[in-house]
C-alpha cells in the first residue's frame, strides 16, 4: 500500500463503526422498508387524487410488488422460498402497503379482498379461514361485480383440493349470484357452474345451469358451446342414471 | 515611503516563493476540506446512532422474535432444513443485536461550535500527513492527524490546542537546508496535498452515497415538514415485531396443548 493510499485509509477508519457491515445492514434494511413505503405512499395519494380506476393502477402495481416480494431472491424454487423467513418479511411488508391502501380508501374493496386472500394463503399473515371470511363480507358491500367474482374465485382456490369448506362456498353463491343479476358474464357462467355441480349449498339443477350459461354466452365472452354442451351432457349423464 | 532594501531574488528563489505561496493556498484548501469530510463523518455517525438507538434496536428485536420462531418450527417439523433455517435466522439475530446494540449506537451528536472547526482547521493545516517531507516526518504527521480526527469527533477543543501548542516546539518547525533541497520538498508536498484533496472529494461522494446518507437526508426531508421519521419508521417495525410475537405465543401455546 502506498503511503497516500495509508494515510485515506486512516481518516477513513477514525470512525470506523461507519464502514461495519452489520451496522450497514440495519441501514440498508430501513431504507429499503422506508423505500417501499414511500412507493405505496405514491400509489396511494395517486389513488385518493382520481376514480376508482386509479385504483385498479394501484392494486396492479401492489400486485406487480407481491410478486417481487415473493420471487426477489428468486433464484431458489418457489416452494422453499415460499417458507423462507424473507418471504414472510417481504409479504409483511406487502400485508402493510395493503393494509394502509385498506384505510386510506375504506370505500374501496380491492385492498380488502387482496388481505383476505393473504389470509386464506397465510401470506404475512396468521392463516385463518374465519378472519378471510369477516373481511370478505365486509367488503361485499362496496364491492363491484367484478370484485364479487373476484371474492367468490378466492374462496373457490382455497377449496380446490383442500378440505371443504360450506360456510365460504355459500358466500360465494351469494356473490356470484349478485354478480349474476347485475349481468355481469363471469357471476352468470360461475353461478351455472355451481348450478350444475350442485355447489355452495345449492340443489343441481341443469335448467337453472343452462339458464345462466346461456346468459353468460350472450352478454360476455365466453364461448357459448363449450358450456352450453357441458350443460346439456351433464344433463343427458343424469338422465340416463 | 523610505527606501528599502530589497534583496535581488534569484530565479530559483522566486519559484521557490511562487511555490511556497501556492502551497500556502492548497494547505488552507486541504485544511477546509478535511474539515468537511470529517464534519460529515461525523453528522452521520451521530445519525448513525439515533438510528440505531431508535429503529436498529427494533429490527434487531425483530429477527429475535422470528430467530425464536423458525427455532420452535424446528423443534416441531425436526427436519435438517427447518433445522438450518433456525440457524440462520439465529445468526442473523445476533448480528443484528451486536450492531445495533454496538458501540456505533452510542455516538451522541455533535455539537461542533465555530471555535472547534477553527481549531481543527488550524491543526489539519499544520500536522497533515500529505505535507510531510520524509518518511519518518510523515509516520508522525499521521499518528498527531489521528489525534486530530478523534479530538474532533468527540468535539474535544482541548485536544486540539495541545496538539497545537506542541507543534510549535517540534523538529518538524525547523526547515531544510538549500535552496534546491526545498524546492524539490515544495514540489513534493504540491502533489502529495493535491493527490489528497482529490482523495477526499471521492470519498465524500462515497459517504453522500450510503444507505446512512440517504435514510439522513430523507430525515431532514422530513424533519422540514413537521415529520419524525425514525419514529414513523419505528412504529412501523414495531407493528411487525407485535405480529411476531403474538405467532410465537400461538406457535407455544399450541404446542402445549
Amino acid at each position: 500500500m502506498s503511503p497516500e493510499n495509508s494515510n485515506t485509509e486512516i481518516l477513513l477508519t477514525t470512525r470506523g463503526a461507519l464502514t461495519r457491515p452489520t451496522v450497514s445492514t440495519l441501514a440498508h434494511r430501513g431504507l429499503t422498508d422506508l423505500e417501499r413505503t414511500e412507493e405505496a405512499d405514491r400509489w396511494l395519494e395517486m389513488a385518493s387524487e382520481h376514480s376508482s380506476r386509479d385504483c385498479d393502477a394501484l392494486m396492479a402495481v401492489l400486485d406487480s410488488n407481491k410478486i417481487n416480494f415473493r420471487t426477489k431472491k428468486g433464484r431458489k424454487p418457489l416452494d422453499t422460498w415460499s417458507e423462507s423467513t424473507e418471504h414472510r418479511a417481504n409479504m409483511s411488508a406487502y400485508i402493510d402497503c395493503l393494509l394502509r391502501a385498506a384505510a386510506a380508501k375504506p370505500d374501496y374493496a380491492k385492498p380488502q379482498i387482496e388481505i383476505a386472500a393473504a389470509y386464506l394463503k397465510g401470506w404475512g399473515v396468521e392463516e385463518s379461514r374465519d378472519e378471510a371470511l369477516r373481511l370478505l363480507r365486509a367488503a361485499a358491500s362496496l364491492a363491484t361485480p367484478d370484485d364479487l367474482c373476484e371474492m367468490s374465485h378466492q374462496i373457490e382456490y382455497e377449496v380446490a383440493g383442500s378440505d371443504p369448506w360450506p360456510e365460504g362456498m355459500r358466500e360465494a353463491e351469494t356473490w356470484y349470484r349478485r354478480a349474476a343479476e347485475q349481468g355481469y358474464a363471469t357471476g352468470q357462467f360461475n353461478l351455472g357452474e355451481m348450478y350444475s355441480k350442485g355447489e355452495g349449498g345449492l340443489q343441481k339443477n341443469y335448467e337453472l345451469a343452462k339458464f345462466w350459461f346461456s346468459k353468460a354466452a350472450e352478454g360476455g365472452d365466453f364461448p357459448p358451446t363449450e358450456y352450453a354442451l357441458r350443460a346439456y351432457w351433464d344433463e343427458q349423464q343424469s338422465k340416463s342414471k | 515611503m523610505p527606501h528599502q532594501i530589497v534583496k535581488k531574488l534569484t530565479p530559483e528563489e522566486e519559484e521557490l516563493a511562487a511555490k511556497r505561496e501556492e502551497l500556502a493556498r492548497l494547505e488552507a484548501q486541504l485544511a477546509d476540506q478535511e474539515l468537511l469530510l470529517a464534519s460529515l463523518k461525523a453528522e452521520l455517525a451521530a445519525f448513525e446512532g439515533l438510528y440505531l438507538r431508535r429503529v436498529g434496536v427494533l429490527y434487531a428485536e425483530l429477527d429475535e422474535w422470528n430467530a425464536r420462531l423458525a427455532e420452535l418450527r424446528a423443534e416441531q417439523a425436526g427436519t435438517p432444513e427447518a433445522k438450518t433455517e433456525a440457524a440462520e435466522a439465529r445468526t442473523q439475530a445476533e448480528e443484528a443485536y451486536s450492531a445495533a446494540h454496538g458501540e456505533a449506537a452510542e455516538v451522541q451528536p455533535l455539537t461542533s461550535s465555530p471555535e472547534l472547526k477553527k481549531l481543527y482547521r488550524e491543526a489539519a493545516k499544520r500536522v497533515h500527513p500529505d505535507t510531510a517531507t520524509d518518511e519518518a516526518d510523515r509516520a508522525r504527521r499521521e499518528r498527531l492527524m489521528k489525534e486530530v480526527n478523534a479530538a474532533y469527533a468527540t468535539g474535544d477543543e482541548d485536544a486540539l490546542r495541545r496538539i497545537l501548542a506542541g507543534l510549535d516546539t517540534s523538529p518538524d518547525a525547523v526547515q531544510g537546508s538549500g535552496i534546491g533541497a526545498d524546492l524539490i520538498r515544495v514540489l513534493r508536498q504540491l502533489k502529495q496535498i493535491r493527490d489528497r484533496i482529490a482523495a477526499i472529494e471521492l470519498e465524500v461522494t462515497r459517504l453522500s452515497e450510503t444507505d446512512l446518507a440517504h435514510l439522513k437526508a430523507k430525515a431532514e426531508a422530513a424533519a422540514n415538514e413537521g415529520r419524525d421519521l425514525l419514529a414513523e419508521m419505528a412504529s412501523r417495525v414495531e407493528v411487525r415485531v407485535n405480529a411476531l410475537r403474538e405467532k410465537v405465543d400461538a406457535t407455544l401455546e399450541e404446542a402445549r396443548k
